[in-house]
């Protein structure tokens, strides 16, 4: 296995491993703690991996997982898929490269950059594929598209935007999530409470009758919308994006070419996460109630918390994994003006500089088929772009989790594919964190982000 | 036709393999140090973003860098470690030297032991770290707690967050530790000897003899306290990403959030260059005040 950057495990993944590396990415459904392979599975997938060598192209796959760690699915289930692209395709061989998530993106550019680019970019998410393909990083696909007939209106067109930058898609979409309501069903039956909340002001109301504490702390909070960025927070994988959607807000214009962030009601959604916030304590206190309470993990594995926002796929994977799991179940984001949700997306992606662009359209082609699709559907429980699909996955039709993520598809949004996409996402939560700190308002802070998002934007609309 | 090449004098060939063994040590400083110093002096004049043309753009970046709060922040984040970092570090160093200088019965494997945890890397420190200063579970408060004392949020609180690096970047005072043991051991005898027949106590010894002796390894130390502090990333990246709030973005970090987070790297250069400008004049600031205090026996200079 190729390793860029040097090193199979990078400092930062020393601490921070398995499903943070989606969560970073705004795609935490992702994380898994039991293993969907048995070790006999495992070994027999790399075995079989082994086996192909000497084919006459051979091109590289690159990817924040690994084969070869024990506890990580996707890493093995990445190399199946490509056991089986290499079984379809026998002049084509996948050497499997990988780079940890936090310095994915370092990895990719300075390759790309110093003429070592990989063929092919298997999971890159949406917030980083605009900006990469505005940078220059990253190839088209239309094209190839084109060229080969493909329909890329099978693909949903919402997943398929998170990739399309100036009007040109930059990578396939395979797979996608979305926002769902994770709630503790002993505490609600302990305190009585039968049904979900729909709306911000049932969700406050119930986490108040579902807190508990313990002389002057909690030991249990019921509900907190948003916590500061850079851990394990109470509020789940949620992110100033849902409240303000969930507001009635818009975050940039249609056009994209006007930054909105100060959105009066995404104002108006901050100021209310702040007003949670601090009738917990504010947020110093938030990050000792997870130190405390939780020992520094998702404080819903541990019971700590009663509701908290997730991606689809959180209480399968996580929760019923965790150490003591905890009995949930789920329901519809509650919401203040506007029923929303969030979607992250993964693609595969091309970069430029490719000595193989036919061979790894292929490959990229190949993860967003039908076939495999199913397969991460099946094996993963992940959410294929192709709506087509979801009719013949027996488990999307069973499985509670899936079906209310499947419905919330209908309320879902993106992160605006914007030139200066990764600049967003950081203002964003840099403005968060500033509110709930209260080193600035609501207001403030969001009227800073927006101008710094704008300049960030001008710049690139000014040199296209 | 080597041998042709070779010089007709013994010191000509001793000359001529003593650069051909240095070579790989030039070739590496010119690649690896000399060039990418230049290169990046170059392109903090332009706007360069890794892929496509390089434009000239004479002083736009440090012009931006300017107005930059980000980069500000970073400055005064950078310099509040530093103040605070070195004089500390300078203190327990000295005062782990002076515990451990006199031989004693283990005093070899005190020592070892003083010293190994430099030899550790940043990401051990931090990845300790996050169990020691994790809030109310963490080491640091439960030890507090034992005292009735309610310890801070430490690296979750903006407050604290500094402060907490200052701490941790305690855990290399064996490097120091070995430095000054060095030269305590240097200082003439015959001077403590004659401050004693003059009556001096223990305290007046240290701060008339022994202090003005070891001043020299105490400036060069601090020289690369600063240095190592102007530097300071591995923690801020590891256990904070520059928050809570920035209140951890030091200028490096800052410079690897330009690179490869927004591909400016013509900015990102100029950000560079900017605090190689200020290492180097607080670099200079500090050998020039320390000239006047520091004591050189062997060539009478003060």
């Amino acid at each position: 296995m190729k390793s860029y950057w040097g090193k199979n495990f990078s400092r930062r993944s020393v601490l921070q491993r398995g499903g943070q590396i989606a969560a970073a990415a705004g795609i935490a459904g992702l994380s898994s703690q039991v293993s969907r392979f048995t070790p006999e599975a495992r070994a027999e997938i790399l075995a079989k991996a082994k086996a192909y060598q000497d084919r006459p192209v051979t091109i590289t796959a690159i990817q924040p997982v690994s084969p070869t760690a024990t506890s990580d699915d996707y890493g093995i289930a990445f190399q199946e898929v490509y056991n089986r692209f290499m079984d379809a395709y026998p002049e084509i061989g996948v050497e499997f490269a990988y780079s940890p998530w936090e310095e994915y993106t370092q990895a990719l550019s300075v390759a790309i950059g110093g003429g070592n680019a990989p063929d092919v970019a298997t999971w890159i998410d949406d917030q980083r594929i605009p900006s990469l393909a505005a940078n220059g990083f990253l190839r088209s696909v239309d094209d190839l598209a084109a060229a080969d007939g493909m329909d890329l209106g099978e693909i949903d067109p919402i997943a398929l935007s998170s990739n399309t930058f100036a009007g040109l898609a930059y990578g396939l979409p395979y797979y996608w999530d979305d926002r769902i309501f994770y709630h503790n069903t002993d505490h609600f039956a302990e305190a009585g409470i039968t049904a979900p909340p729909t709306t911000w002001e049932e969700a406050v109301a119930m986490g108040e009758e579902l807190d508990v504490k313990d002389g002057d702390t909690y030991s249990r909070i019921g509900y907190i919308p948003l916590s500061p960025s850079g851990g394990p927070g109470a509020g789940g994988n949620s992110y100033l994006f849902l409240y303000g959607w969930q507001n009635g807000g818009s975050f940039v214009s249609d056009d994209l070419t006007t930054v909105t962030v100060n959105d009066p009601a995404i104002v108006e959604a901050l100021a209310w996460c702040v007003e949670v916030s601090d009738m917990y304590g504010g947020a110093e206190e938030q990050a000792n109630f997870i130190a405390n309470a939780a020992r520094g993990t998702n404080p819903f594995l541990t019971g700590s918390v009663s509701m908290m926002t997730q991606p689809t796929g959180f209480g399968v994977g996580s929760v019923n994994g965790s150490e003591s799991p905890v009995n949930w179940a789920v329901s519809a984001s509650p919401y203040n003006t506007t029923p929303a949700t969030w979607s992250g997306v993964l693609s595969a992606a091309l970069p430029v500089g490719s000595a193989h662009p036919e061979e790894s359209w292929e490959l990229a082609k190949f993860m967003a088929s039908p076939e495999i699709q199913t397969y991460f559907a099946e094996t993963l429980s992940w959410i294929p772009t192709r709506r087509a699909l979801w009719d013949a996955i027996p488990a999307f039709a069973t499985d509670p989790e899936l079906i209310v993520g499947l419905e919330e598809f209908s309320n879902t949004n993106i992160r605006p594919p914007l030139p200066n996409s990764q600049e967003l996402w950081d203002e964003i939560l840099r403005a968060s964190d500033a509110a709930l700190y209260h080193q600035a308002s609501p207001q403030e802070a969001l009227d800073r982000a927006n101008e710094i998002i704008q300049a960030g934007l001008d710049e690139y609309l000014k040199n296209s | 036709m080597l041998t042709a090449l070779m010089p007709r004098t013994n010191r000509g060939r001793e000359t001529m393999m003593a650069l051909v063994f240095a070579s790989p040590w030039f070739v590496g400083m010119a690649v690896l140090v000399v060039g990418p110093f230049f290169m990046a002096l170059y392109y903090s004049f332009t706007d360069y973003r890794i892929m496509g043309d390089t434009q000239w753009i004479g002083l736009a970046n440090y012009r931006e860098l300017l107005e930059d709060d980000r980069f500000i922040k970073s400055l005064k984040n950078t310099a509040y470690f530093t103040a605070l970092s070195i004089p500390l570090s300078l203190i327990a160093s000295l005062a782990v030297a002076l515990l451990v200088s006199k031989p004693f019965r283990g005093s070899t494997l005190v020592r070892t032991t003083i010293y190994l945890p430099s030899l550790f890397g940043g990401v051990f420190v931090a990845a300790l770290a996050s169990q020691v200063f994790s809030g109310n579970y963490g080491l640091a408060n439960r030890l507090l707690a034992y005292v009735h004392i309610q310890g801070p949020q430490w690296l979750a609180s903006p407050e604290w967050s500094k402060p907490t690096f200052v701490i941790l970047g305690l855990w290399g005072v064996g490097a120091g530790m070995v430095l000054f043991l060095a030269a305590l051991q240097s200082v003439p005898v015959h001077l403590i000897e004659a401050a004693i027949v003059d009556g001096a106590n223990s305290l007046q010894r240290f701060w008339n003899v022994t202090l003005p002796m070891i001043s020299p390894a105490i400036l060069f130390q601090t020289i690369l306290l600063l240095i190592a502090s102007f530097q300071v990333f591995t923690l801020t990246y590891v256990l904070t990403s520059g928050g809570p709030a920035d209140s951890t973005l030091f200028t490096v970090y800052y410079i690897y959030q330009l690179s490869f987070q927004k591909f400016d790297m013509g900015y990102a250069s100029a950000a560079s260059w900017v605090l190689l400008l200020f290492t180097f004049a607080t670099t200079a600031l500090v050998l020039l005040i320390g000239s006047r205090y520091v004591h050189y026996e062997f060539d009478g200079a003060n």
